[in-house]
């Protein structure tokens, strides 16, 4: 495939520009990444960023009204930086910057934006303690990450630390990340280019080049941990594991490793636990990673009544994933992973996020294709070292759902699980 | 205008197939709809369209591993099933699109006489795990089941849950579902469309060769029911063991072939678009009395939605809000909206269907369900445009109508 052309460009005022012509559609697409994201959260208090970046963006959906300007507005935040995203017609992509370029600075925290704030925030943690997949995921979360690491509950923080935030804070928060910034720009779709870069110089102010943070290591906790969700039909299991970081050599095999796992339809857990045995709707593998660390995650839900033969399936699955690789099965994820990297260079949307990733992660987005073919020549035996040390590492397996009527048939198959205490999740 | 290339050549077994060419990348979309959906079930049968769907990917003789035929070569596939529809979707790279047509050729053929029993467990028990999911979602997830029944009633089409009733898939048995299959799975009530980089007439005569062998099995008809605009019940309530409450006002509304589609289509965004709908920003910014507000117009057969959902802060503002949309409603009923949001309304319904065009995959499945109501692709970028020429007075009219019909109130409650 013959990648669209990526451009960079600096800015006088000192932002990485980096821009796509797309004309297929009057179609465009906007990225702003800000950085300074949650991390520093540990420091200032849980779930400051993430909020003051939500009274910003209501602030900012708020000022298109009244104006013809229909858009999909959005601001992210994340662990290393925050994104803003417009999609819009090309037509009123430069009225959609020039509004929002006024309005990032005009931003002002009020004493009822905090309350609403906060209120939604719990209401929202509340929210996920009501779904048992969402609970087992907080479960392996804090397991693996430990209580005090920011990736503990995501970027949301907990009751206790959302009570403490004020209007100080958010104010801080936002003229801090938003105008004293240091980040970049991303624009793909059919738009002026001289046009865009007055914008960045007229409206985003002086920039410090965008850098990539990383986040500290996890320190786990393993074992074998189960919650009680009563009323559940389903058991959700979920297992989280150390795996190569970004920068091991490992780390690509690992990617492709993880597709044959549990990463596509015909990947080992889904031919085992659902073609073959029917005991799931699906179940799924994802391996991300830092430059420090890397993480493997295996989620499925089961048959309460058949959680012996599913635990047994994924164990034995997993303990087999650096073995008996074939080359119909290296030939399949290598195909699945190209589809993959073609899938997200079709929309405009797709191609900025993308572009927005590939900053993220530290890499020249001008090298996509090169990475690529590095994926492409992946062998059988890198593979399967990859996935032979992520067998062999230890794990931290989460249950939750309701138990209590198969626990006597649980003890009786030596499933023996450490009742796992929600004190966290469980803000009340 | 955008160019919209297609071909099409009609079967002589009623089947239509249309080929799309976008060369922009290495990938052919091949997708057939089907006019079957959970509306053509019938009492005790719930679920058995989604089931075959589920079926179609368990292989035949000829080709036993549906999936792994093209997966070696980067192949997937999907599909999905709704009340009036049944899709199919597979993809790949150009080298896979003969595989491909084959494949799904050979499913339709072979796959209801051929089907194991032991296949045919395994299959229904994958469905039962995804239904109990479902139920498992949230501590209200029952309660979205219950809300086909009071809406439509129990007797109509759409009256019951797509994915089924537990009951009836257990005692489902594979003569049940292979009758299903003969009787719906009809190639006059098919389409197929192969989209992407592509060869029209070589795709085309692929197609035919391959799909011409698809007989009409029966003369199954589906019982049109006259359109209804007022709810079954008004209300349905469900108090949980939830830490937040849930709240959904839905008004039955004309079926796809309608006068009032597009005019719905511009309310949808008016009420409920994330940064000038008139909903959030009441319900949300001015009296903050719920979140996660969202207005969805769902344009189905035979009669259509429009539902309002939200989060309540807590059960006791659930009056308090009803009485703000009813206000919110009469209002746009009495003196419209201001032009700058109608005049944005109109351009979003547009900015949306672009954004759904972009994507090849969602362009064809929006294709194929304009083909389970035309004939031809013609015209389907014209319908879009019909929105940008609408008056305020079909919104006003649309308003005063939605006041005059009773709607369904689901309140999941906390206890």
């Amino acid at each position: 495939m013959k990648f669209p052309r990526i451009n960079t460009k600096q800015t006088s005022s000192g932002w990485l520009l980096i821009h796509c012509e797309q004309k297929y559609l009057p179609l465009s697409s906007l990225r702003i990444l800000f950085g300074g994201g949650a991390l520093s959260d540990q420091d200032k208090g849980y779930g400051i960023t993430k909020m003051a970046d939500q009274v910003l963006e209501k602030h900012l959906r708020k000022c298109f009204e009244g104006t013809r300007l229909p858009n999909e507005l959005s601001l992210v935040c994340d662990l290393t930086h925050s994104t803003l995203s417009l999609d819009c017609l090309s037509d009123d992509l430069l009225d959609c910057m020039t509004l929002l370029g006024k309005e990032i600075k005009r931003c002002q925290v009020g004493n009822k934006d905090v309350k609403r704030q906060q209120f939604l925030t719990k209401q929202s943690i509340n929210a996920g303690s009501d779904h048992p997949d969402i609970l087992c995921h907080w479960m392996g979360r804090e397991l693996y990450f430990g209580e005090h690491h920011p990736l503990r509950f995501g970027t949301g923080g907990d009751f206790a630390s959302i009570d403490k935030i004020d209007k100080i804070a958010l104010s801080e928060s936002i003229d801090r990340r938003y105008k004293k910034p240091n980040g970049c720009v991303i624009l793909v779709g059919d738009f002026d280019l001289d046009a865009a870069e007055k914008w960045v110089d007229n409206n985003l102010g002086k920039a410090a080049p965008y850098t990539v943070k990383t986040p500290p290591c996890p320190n786990p906790k393993f074992g074998s941990y189960a919650l009680q969700h009563n009323g559940s039909e389903q058991i959700e299991i979920s297992i989280y594991k150390n795996a190569p970081s970004r920068k091991s050599p490992l780390a690509s095999a690992a990617t492709l490793g993880t597709i044959g796992l549990g990463g596509c339809f015909l990947s080992r857990l889904n031919r085992k636990l659902r073609i073959e045995s029917g005991l799931t709707y699906g179940a799924n593998a994802s391996y991300t990673n830092s430059d420090s660390d890397g993480l493997l995650v295996i989620s499925t839900s089961v048959d309460r009544n058949r959680i012996g033969e599913a635990l047994d399936m994924t164990a034995q699955t997993l303990s087999d994933c650096g073995q008996h690789w074939t080359n119909n099965e290296l030939q399949m994820v290598k195909e699945n992973h190209k589809n993959l990297v073609y899938s997200v260079w079709e929309t405009t949307g797709n191609i900025a996020d993308c572009l927005e990733s590939t900053i993220v992660q530290g890499l020249n987005p001008k090298t996509i294709q090169h990475r690529m073919t590095l994926f492409q020549q992946q062998s059988i035996d890198e593979i399967e070292a990859a996935m032979t040390e992520i067998a062999s590492s230890d794990q931290c397996l989460s249950l939750c759902g309701d138990l209590r009527p198969i626990r006597s048939k649980m003890t009786a198959m030596g499933l023996d699980f450490e009742p796992y205490r929600p004190q966290k999740l469980s803000p009340q | 205008m955008i160019d919209i290339k297609s071909k099409s050549r009609l079967l002589k077994n009623g089947m239509r197939i249309i080929a799309m060419p976008d060369h922009r990348r290495p990938v052919v979309y091949i997708a057939s709809m089907l006019d079957v959906g959970s509306k053509d079930e019938k009492i005790g049968h719930h679920g058995f369209a989604h089931l075959c769907e589920h079926l179609m990917f368990t292989g035949t003789p000829r080709i036993p591993d549906f999936d792994g035929a093209t997966a070696i070569d980067g192949g997937t596939n999907n599909a999905w099933t709704n009340a009036d529809n049944t899709c199919f979707l597979n993809h790949g790279p150009p080298i896979l699109q003969e595989t491909i047509l084959t494949i799904e050729a050979d499913r339709f053929l072979n796959l209801p006489t051929n089907l194991s029993e032991e296949t045919f467990q395994t299959e229904k028990e994958v469905v039962l795990n995804e239904l109990r999911e479902d139920l498992d979602s949230s501590p209200f997830g029952d309660l979205h089941q219950r809300a086909y029944s009071a809406l439509f009633g129990p007797n109509h089409p759409y009256g019951h849950p797509v994915i089924g009733k537990e009951i009836d898939l257990i005692n489902a048995s594979r003569e049940d579902l292979q009758g299903f299959f003969k009787q719906t799975y009809q190639p006059d009530k098919m389409a197929l469309i192969i989209a992407g980089d592509i060869d029209t007439t070589d795709c085309l005569n692929q197609a035919e060769s391959l799909f011409a062998p698809l007989k009409r099995q029966s003369d199954f008809k589906i019982i049109q029911q006259k359109p209804q605009l007022i709810s079954h019940q008004k209300e349905i309530i469900k108090e949980a063991v939830s830490t937040y409450p849930f709240l959904e006002i839905e008004w039955l509304t004309l079926g796809r072939d309608s006068h009032e589609r597009h005019a719905m289509a511009i309310l949808e965004i008016l009420l409920g678009d994330s940064s000038q709908g008139i909903l959030m920003k009441q319900l949300e910014l001015n009296l903050e009395l719920a979140s996660q507000v969202e207005c969805i117009n769902c344009s189905q057969g035979l009669n259509g939605q429009l539902s309002i959902s939200m989060v309540p802060n807590s059960n006791d503002v659930i009056p308090d809000i009803i009485t703000a949309i009813y206000e919110m409603i009469q209002s746009i009923a009495a003196n419209g909206v201001k032009p700058s949001l109608f005049e944005m309304a109109k351009k979003r319904v547009w900015l949306n269907w672009l954004f759904e065009w972009e994507r090849l995959e969602t362009r064809v499945e929006m294709a194929l369900e304009w083909l389970m109501w035309n004939d031809t692709l013609l015209g389907i970028q014209e319908d879009a445009i019909k929105t940008l020429s609408l008056s305020q007075n079909a919104i006003q009219n649309i308003a005063k109508s939605m006041l005059a019909r009773q709607p369904l109130v689901v309140k999941g409650l906390t206890q």
